[in-house]
């Protein structure tokens, strides 16, 4: 396994993706936090953001991140009925699907955006869950449409 | 009150009472047959006649249907009592000589001849049993209320039976005529067209039946026998209320309903325990396919002094003792594929014990253990399996079995030897499967119940491997024992000492300490939308009036309750004006959070 890490990071010229996760303290933080005390690699790609329950997300986080430069965003909470707050997860799922709708609107690939529901007890799917989505934005390339704005390489 | 006398001892009953109650009040035993307590006495039987010497009619009369009156003097012993007593019996035994009950109380009675011609010298019926006495059928037709047996034919042709003599459709199965019945005459399968089906005693795995009242368990709290409604003919007809009658405290309340108790609590600990997986889903070990093939849970009954064979170890199949049995560890447990790949715990040292108590009951027995790893890590764990294996109490055997199969009256037991590398088979008369463990059913719906997380598997989660193992992620719910994982009783005893004193530390303060992740509204951009009134899963939002100082309303704003507020957050994510946030976890924060990420 450490041999297999080590292959995947030899070409430092390699474009390396950045994704930002908000995960919900009680379920996917904790999943993620499990798939480290049980040593499984993943890739570090991805940075993570803790808030008390996806629920809290706002799609302005989710702007926010694409804005300064990740290249896909997660949102991860606890699985539908299993909610630490009762309901937050619900109210993400509705909230985040319809502002995904949105998201062409804004010049964003729906695909750069996921959600996903880890348990605290789903280290390995975290850490599969990972991998994955390194490997569908390594894909679908850097997302650039924001910085050229930014730069002013193309205009609007 | 009555007063009366009783082989020269005074005694007080209630009206209403009869001679019978009377004598029983003051120990004395006069014998009985066609009287059972809750039937209304017939006096049929002429067995219990007492003799009333004085302030009555003097004479011979039936004690279980003769009331008490008031300055009677019996007596129970008396010449003519035993001479109409003997005669009885040397009638009811030419009548019935195949009643036991009859034939112990015409020895007891010192009667050794017959002068009566027996009536199987008619019939041919040496077993005849039923004596006639019809406490039966009043039973069916009184208590029970199905009224499915009579007295049927005339002279020497009268009999219990059913109309016609068919199976009758009224019949309830109860059993309940074979149960009173004082010579045991009675088979109920001859009248009810439904086999009478046992009720399986759920303590016992089945091994052995109840009656529809029972005590739960050796043990239970309260240890008070309670009514199986399902199975109850009171329940069922409306009949019987035998139990009311007997019952000399006048417990039995039959109006009694389950009811839902509300309190309130300040912690919750979740000690739910453990089932054993169904062993059937592999069919190799046969179990359920053949009956010697047991669970340990099972073997643990069969061992008990209490259980359903009172400690005797015998093979389900015919009753022999085992002389050889096979103990197979690890089924379903640390199996990746159809199985469950945790270490159920505690079955390498029950199964050591079992061994030993095997031996306890079969000297001459031997025992074969197979195993994958003993896993003895625990205080003197170690010793006691090195024990059981030194002293040659059952031979291990490391290796997985693969098959488990009829030959004979024996149970073959195929499997490996990997110490030794060869395949080794085994004739046995039981084999013991070690099961794994499994939460209790239900656990899925009290994880959301109580709002704590549970793995893959079902076991309910601690909010921190290492840190936090009483715990869990909702405050106030604390773990202990096997809903948590499996676990043996000095683990499980440990855990639940812990989970206590956090409850007791939780409840013990007057004020409580909190995480200070709770929501803030900023009453000056509110503009009491209440959008987040709606998404509040804890009701802590509400109006808030702002007043200037002559009391005219201002402005009304969301309001955030302190004390009820979790923090989650769902509130400042729908607030439009952004006039709330959590504290902690603030925009401000999260989007510094979010530029350093991607700096």
């Amino acid at each position: 396994m450490i041999q297999k890490a080590k292959n995947e990071t030899t070409d430092p010229s390699e474009w390396q993706p950045r994704i930002v996760a908000f995960l919900c303290n009680w379920c996917s933080y904790a999943g993620a936090d499990l798939a480290g005390m049980s040593r499984l690699a993943y890739p570090a790609a991805i940075k993570i953001v803790r808030v008390p329950c996806s629920g809290r997300v706002d799609p302005m986080f989710v702007i926010k991140s694409f804005e300064q430069g990740a290249d896909l965003v997660l949102v991860s909470g606890c699985h539908p009925g299993d909610c630490h707050y009762t309901s937050g997860n619900y109210h993400a799922r509705r909230k985040l699907l319809a502002f995904r709708e949105l998201m062409t609107f804004f010049g964003i690939d729906p695909r750069r955006f996921k959600i996903s529901w880890v348990s605290a007890a789903e280290g390995a799917k975290w850490s599969n869950l990972v991998k994955e989505i390194t490997d569908e934005v390594k894909a679908l390339g850097p997302f650039e449409t924001y910085s050229e704005i930014l730069t002013g390489e193309t205009g609007p | 009150m009555i007063t009366l006398t009783i082989d020269g001892q005074q005694v007080e009953v209630e009206p209403g009472k009869t001679i019978l109650d009377a004598a029983k009040s003051l120990g004395k035993v006069i014998p009985t047959l066609c009287y059972h307590p809750a039937v209304p006495a017939a006096g049929a039987c002429r067995i219990c006649v007492v003799e009333v010497v004085a302030g009555d009619r003097p004479g011979l009369v039936p004690a279980c249907a003769y009331p008490a009156k008031e300055g009677m003097d019996i007596q129970t012993q008396s010449d003519r009592v035993m001479q109409s007593r003997r005669m009885t019996l040397q009638l009811l035994l030419a009548r019935s000589p195949g009643a036991e009950v009859i034939q112990d109380m015409a020895r007891d009675h010192g009667i050794t001849e017959n002068p009566f011609p027996e009536r199987a010298k008619q019939t041919g019926d040496k077993s005849e049993k039923c004596i006639m006495c019809g406490l039966c059928v009043r039973l069916c037709q009184q208590i029970i209320g199905a009224s499915a047996i009579c007295f049927d034919g005339r002279g020497p042709d009268r009999k219990v039976s059913t109309p016609y003599n068919n199976q009758s459709d009224v019949c309830l199965g109860c059993g309940a005529c074979a149960f009173v019945c004082p010579t045991g005459a009675i088979d109920p399968a001859d009248y009810s067209p439904s086999p009478i089906e046992k009720i399986p005693n759920e303590f016992n795995c089945g091994l052995d039946s109840r009656t529809p009242i029972h005590i739960p368990f050796p043990q239970a709290v309260p240890n008070k026998p309670l009514i199986d409604r399902d199975n109850c003919i009171r329940f069922k007809t409306g009949g019987c209320g035998a139990c009311e009658t007997i019952c000399p405290a006048g417990a039995i309340n039959y109006d009694m309903e389950d009811e839902f108790v509300e309190e309130e609590v300040g912690a919750i600990i979740a000690a739910t325990g453990y089932e054993i997986m169904d062993p059937s889903i592999y069919e190799e070990y046969g179990y359920g396919r053949y009956p010697d093939v047991v669970t340990s849970l099972e073997f643990e009954r069969m061992v008990s002094a209490s259980g359903p064979t009172n400690g005797e170890l015998t093979r389900p199949s015919n009753g022999e003792p085992p002389k050889t049995i096979v103990f197979l560890q690890c089924i379903g447990s640390r199996r990746e594929v159809n199985g469950k790949p945790y270490c159920s715990n505690i079955c390498c040292m029950y199964t050591a014990k079992h061994a030993i108590l095997y031996k306890h009951k079969v000297h001459d027995g031997q025992a074969f253990v197979f195993f994958m790893d003993v896993r003895a890590a625990g205080k003197n764990y170690d010793q006691f399996v090195r024990r059981v294996v030194k002293e040659q109490i059952a031979t291990y055997v490391r290796g997985r079995v693969s098959k488990v199969f009829a030959r004979g009256d024996k149970l073959i037991v195929r499997g490996a030897d990997t110490l030794s590398g060869t395949q080794v088979e085994i004739a046995a008369d039981m084999v013991v499967l070690a099961a794994a463990l499994v939460p209790s059913s239900g656990i899925r719906e009290l994880s959301q119940k109580l709002r704590v997380g549970f793995d893959e598997h079902g076991f309910l989660l601690e909010a921190h491997p290492k840190l936090r193992p009483v715990d869990t992620n909702t405050a106030g719910v604390f773990l202990a024992g096997c809903c948590h994982s499996p676990k043996d009783i000095p683990e499980s005893v440990a855990q639940a000492g812990a989970a206590a004193s956090k409850a007791l530390g939780l409840v013990c303060h007057t004020r409580l300490s909190r995480e200070p992740t709770i929501g803030i509204v900023d009453e000056s951009s509110c503009n009491g939308c209440f959008e987040c009134e709606g998404v509040c899963a804890y009701g802590a939002i509400s109006a808030k009036e702002l007043k200037d100082k002559k009391g005219n309303t201002l402005a009304t704003v969301a309001n955030i309750n302190q004390g009820l507020c979790q923090g989650c957050g769902a509130c400042a994510a729908t607030c439009r004006s952004k006039s709330i946030e959590v504290q902690g976890y603030r925009d401000d924060q999260l989007f510094a959070a979010i530029n350093a990420i991607n700096r």
